[in-house]
């Protein structure tokens, strides 16, 4: 598990960590959402020991993790824009990487290399940026460690990369228990992935909760009331985070259960009553709005 | 739980990441060892084609001596060195200014500890390396082409091991600038501080000393005692001055310069790993890494600047004070702007925290006011008598020689740095009474004479000062007899005195001279003439000196090295009369008038106050204006009186002792001698001025001036 408790980190007189404390669980996909300058990347580069915060503590299974191997050999940090030696090829960062990390599965690493149609012998130069972001990606998973965190690595990929990495996660998380932690700007990028979500703004975490629970406790439903009545029986005792009204059409979300939701809808009378999966992006919306922020503003832009 | 990587693996993956540097460090070690020795010896074999040795043993000694130079101490190696430790220091850490690199290291399991270690031994073997591999090269080269030498072995492992060090310590040097700053520029800028500052600031004290202090003194210094703050020229300095030095003196020297070089090494590398330790991974890119350390540096660094630009305004406007002091605080407010600027990236930086550059000019201010109002009573220091162990002291108005014989060589050594090693008088009252006695106004006084004092005080520390002496004064007289009548002051001041080589040596050709005639005398003598001489010296004072003319001098001179040295014979010195006179070659100072074939007389007719001419805002005195009237005599009878009061200036061993008008400075009298003449005239040319008073009235009246209409 990881524990940040309280961390703060300035630039200068600009703080782009403010406060925060964030639980990151084992063997889930963590997604720490924000803006640029939001505080995504120091974060990471604090809990991978690459920056020291100012103030409050980062524990890797219990362990600082500034300045020490052994918290740091569980970790493994791709950044933004991963550096490779000069003149390198996938062959020589496996050497380096594979020195470094105890646990490196060399087999492995090039068996994905060949999946991923990655010449061992290329130069990285020569790589695209996705291909780059790919390798980095493979040379992390393959050093075995228990965390890996990266720092907008799926920006860019295309689909059936992000399929492939996202199987992969898959297996690794069922097999030895990997923890990714994925860093992004943009919400879409990792609704498919991410099992808990932190959102960060201004420094501060505005919220930090499991994926599952959020779409567990909030429905939408989209219904056509026969009557005024209808309505109002069927939301009593219901939290109505949201109501559009488009003619006849209510477009509701509600913080509930699907079965509390249809219990209520099932008493009244209805033309039309279908509930409808939540983007993890409707969700956000849902749920920082309660809270007094335009989440449009900050995630879409 | 640790890295799996064993030490040498670390080791193995750092260097191959810095391939280039090795073979930077591989070319510049050859070019600096077999290449240098290659073009030595191919000079050595282009002279002996030309015949320049005469035989065979004296080619190989030039061999082995070009070998030796070039595997032992010279100037180019400083530089390579330099280069060396700054690319190695800065390559092997400049991953600190990349924050994509600084991702990547700092975020993998390896201690911070470790990774410096890695890296620094790294670099060190880089160097290291490819400097062994040279030498061995150039030294089998060497042996191949029949130059080595036992010698240039251990001149070149002394060289080794003062280079290590020294590369070590700039090495420190580089890796320090790295870590106190974010980007490769500033770290030049760093870099060409730390190398230069301290030089700077030894150049500002001793210009200021020179300009405010009268009594500032270098006489005794070494020359490298200018550049001990900057180790690049103090490295460069020790080896153009070490090679000439005899094996002992190399050690001596090589052991202090590396024991002092070794604790800066240490401090500095210790530094350097503090600031690694602790050094922000953010601050990548930025120009200093430690915000907290800017505004020292600007108080360090812009007075330093301020008090440069002090000295090269006063000196290039020709004193101008108040102007320098202006640009002295203006170059302190745009050195310190020009910081602000460096740390922020940003022209509108410059007018930034402006009570640190407040602060740096009144620094400037304050160390100027030191100097100006003498605040430490510089000029009038004179140490408790009970604080001092002993004193060297220099009181000769001319100059002696004095020797240095290296593996067979002599080459001439300073009188300072002779005087500081081998003059050690106790009796140190008279000294300090002279000094006091002096600390008055002189610029009325016409024989005052500049005297150099090296008082070596009993905590170990060495001061030394220049006094101005009136040598008129008699209670002065009565102190410089006692100085000078000291057996530790004869034995201080001459060489020979201590060591019998001066004279004794095979190569050696001795004379007697009096500025007439010039005898040899024979060298098996040259032990009893010696000791002859310091008998009679022992009657040797100021007031023999003050109050006589030298009758003549004992001349040894080093033909190859065209070194002279001279021992001055006053008339009571009977013991060494005796054994010239023994040995066919004391002649009296008289000049046989029938001789003579022409005596030449030039009467300058110096006027007695000088004239004064407008320079600029100033008047300035011009050298005193003078009618050369010149006037041959052939006639016997005028010949014969003539000589007889005539003295030769051609040596002026002794002259400077005596009264300013014991000679009269308006005459210049040459003399050429008849074929036939016996006495063996000294050859070359020789000449004379008359003995005050002793100008015979027709001379005077010959060569007046014309009288005015």
């Amino acid at each position: 598990m990881i524990e940040m408790y309280n961390v703060t980190k300035a630039f200068d007189s600009i703080k782009a960590v403010d406060s925060v404390s964030v639980t990151i669980k084992e063997n889930t996909v963590f997604g720490l959402i924000g803006t640029n300058g939001a505080g995504k990347s120091t974060a990471l580069r604090m809990i991978t020991g690459v920056f020291k915060p100012d103030e409050g503590t980062i524990a890797v299974d219990n362990m600082p993790v500034y300045d020490n191997e052994e918290a740091k050999n569980k970790l493994f940090f791709i950044a933004d824009e991963p550096y490779f030696f000069a003149g390198s090829s996938a062959e020589t960062m496996e050497r380096y990487y594979s020195s470094i990390y105890e646990n490196f599965d060399r087999e492995e690493f090039y068996k994905y290399l060949d999946n991923f149609n990655l010449d061992r012998r290329r130069k990285i130069s020569t790589f695209s940026k996705g291909m780059k972001k790919q390798l980095a990606l493979l040379l992390g998973i393959c050093s075995h460690t228990k965390y890996l965190l990266c720092d907008e690595t799926f920006d860019g990929l295309d689909p059936v990369m992000r399929q492939g990495v996202k199987s992969i996660f898959a297996k690794e998380m069922e097999e030895r228990g990997l923890t990714p932690v994925i860093a992004s700007h943009n919400l879409r990028e990792l609704e498919d992935i991410c099992d808990h979500v932190g959102l960060l703004h201004k420094g501060g975490v505005l919220l930090s909760k499991d994926l599952e629970d959020m779409k567990c406790n909030i429905q939408k439903v989209q219904c056509v009331f026969s009557a005024k009545e209808d309505e109002d029986k069927a939301l009593n005792g219901l939290e109505v985070l949201q109501n559009d009204k488009r003619g006849s059409l209510s477009t509701i979300t509600l913080r509930s259960t699907r079965e509390e939701v249809i219990a209520h809808f099932a008493v009244v009378n209805t033309v039309f009553f279908e509930v409808l999966p939540l983007s993890l992006e409707e969700i956000f919306i849902s749920e920082t709005e309660v809270v007094g922020y335009d989440i449009k503003k900050i995630i879409l832009g | 739980m640790t890295s799996k990587r064993s030490f040498l693996v670390s080791l193995k993956e750092n260097n191959k990441r810095r391939i280039w540097v090795w073979i930077v460090s591989f070319l510049t070690m050859l070019l600096t060892y077999p290449g240098i020795m290659t073009m030595y010896i191919s000079r050595i074999k282009f002279w002996n084609k030309d015949g320049a040795y005469a035989t065979a043993e004296l080619y190989k000694r030039a061999l082995c001596s070009a070998v030796t130079d070039a595997l032992g101490f010279h100037k180019f190696i400083t530089v390579a060195i330099t280069f060396l430790a700054i690319i190695i220091g800065v390559q092997g850490f400049s991953y600190l200014y990349s924050r994509k690199k600084i991702d990547m290291y700092h975020s993998v399991p390896v201690s911070a500890k470790r990774r410096f270690v890695v890296i620094y031994l790294s670099g060190v073997l880089t160097y290291v390396i490819p400097c062994l591999i040279s030498v061995a090269l150039a030294i089998i080269m060497a042996a191949v082409q029949g130059g080595m030498s036992s010698g240039a072995l251990a001149e070149c492992g002394l060289a080794l091991l003062m280079n290590l060090i020294y590369f070590l310590a700039v090495y420190n040097m580089a890796i320090l600038a790295v870590m106190l700053t974010g980007n490769v520029f500033i770290t030049a800028l760093a870099i060409g501080v730390f190398l230069s500052i301290g030089y700077l600031w030894q150049y500002f004290f001793i210009n200021m000393q020179y300009n405010f202090f009268e009594t500032k003194c270098t006489f005794f210094d070494n020359r490298e005692m200018e550049t001990t703050l900057s180790i690049c020229l103090n490295h460069m300095e020790a080896s153009s001055y070490i090679r000439w030095l005899d094996m002992p003196d190399i050690v001596k020297n090589v052991l202090t310069l590396s024991g002092r070089w070794f604790v800066e090494m240490l401090l500095i590398g210790a530094l350097a790993f503090f600031c690694y330790l602790k050094r922000p991974s953010e601050a990548a890119g930025k120009a200093i890494a430690y915000k907290v350390i800017t505004p020292f540096l600007k108080v360090i660094i812009a007075p330093t600047v301020g008090m440069i630009i002090y000295i090269l305004v006063y000196d290039g406007s020709y004193s101008n004070m108040a102007f320098a002091i202006f640009a002295m605080i203006i170059g302190t407010i745009l050195c310190a702007g020009i910081m602000e600027i460096i740390y922020e990236f940003d022209m509108r930086a410059a007018v930034k925290n402006l009570v640190s550059t407040g602060i740096s000019v009144v620094v400037a201010i304050a160390i100027f006011s030191i100097f100006y109002f003498d605040i430490f009573s510089y000029d009038t220091y004179v140490p408790d008598k009970n604080k001092v162990e002993s004193i060297a002291i220099s009181i000769n108005p001319y100059s002696n020689s004095y020797l240095r014989f290296n593996d067979g060589s002599i080459r001439g050594m300073g009188e300072g740095n002779y005087l500081r090693d081998n003059m050690f008088i106790t009796d140190v009252e008279p000294v300090l009474e002279l000094v006091k006695n002096n600390q008055k106004d002189m610029e009325d006084v016409v024989e005052k004479q500049g005297v150099f004092i090296l008082y070596r005080l009993k905590s170990g520390r060495k001061v030394s000062r220049q006094a101005t002496i009136d040598f008129a004064d008699a209670s002065n007289a009565a102190l410089l007899d006692k100085i000078m009548g000291t057996k530790e002051y004869r034995e201080g001041v001459y060489q020979i005195a201590k060591n019998a080589d001066v004279i004794s040596r095979p190569d050696a050709t001795i004379t007697y001279k009096n500025g007439v005639v010039e005898a040899n005398i024979p060298h098996k003598e040259s032990e009893k003439i010696r000791q002859a001489w310091l008998k009679d010296m022992e009657n040797f004072n100021f007031s023999l000196a003050r109050n006589n003319l030298p009758c003549g001098y004992i001349n040894i001179f080093y033909g190859v090295s065209y070194i002279r040295v001279g021992l001055p014979i006053y008339e009571n010195f009977t013991n060494t009369i005796a054994c010239l006179e023994e040995n066919n070659a004391y002649y009296p100072l008289e000049i046989n008038a029938e001789d003579v074939l022409t005596l030449s007389v030039t009467n300058y007719n110096y006027e007695d106050e000088p004239n004064y001419v407008k320079y600029g805002f100033d008047e300035m005195a011009t050298s005193q204006t003078s009618y050369i009237v010149s006037e041959d005599f052939t006639d016997p009878q005028e010949i014969a009186e003539i000589v007889k009061g005539l003295y030769p200036t051609s040596y002026n061993y002794g002259n400077g002792w005596i009264p300013a008008d014991m000679l009269d400075s308006n005459y210049r009298v040459t003399i050429s001698y008849k074929s036939e003449a016996d006495n063996p005239y000294e050859k070359g040319y020789v000449e004379y001025t008359f003995i005050s008073g002793k100008v015979p009235e027709f001379v005077a009246e010959r060569t007046a001036p014309p009288a005015e209409d």
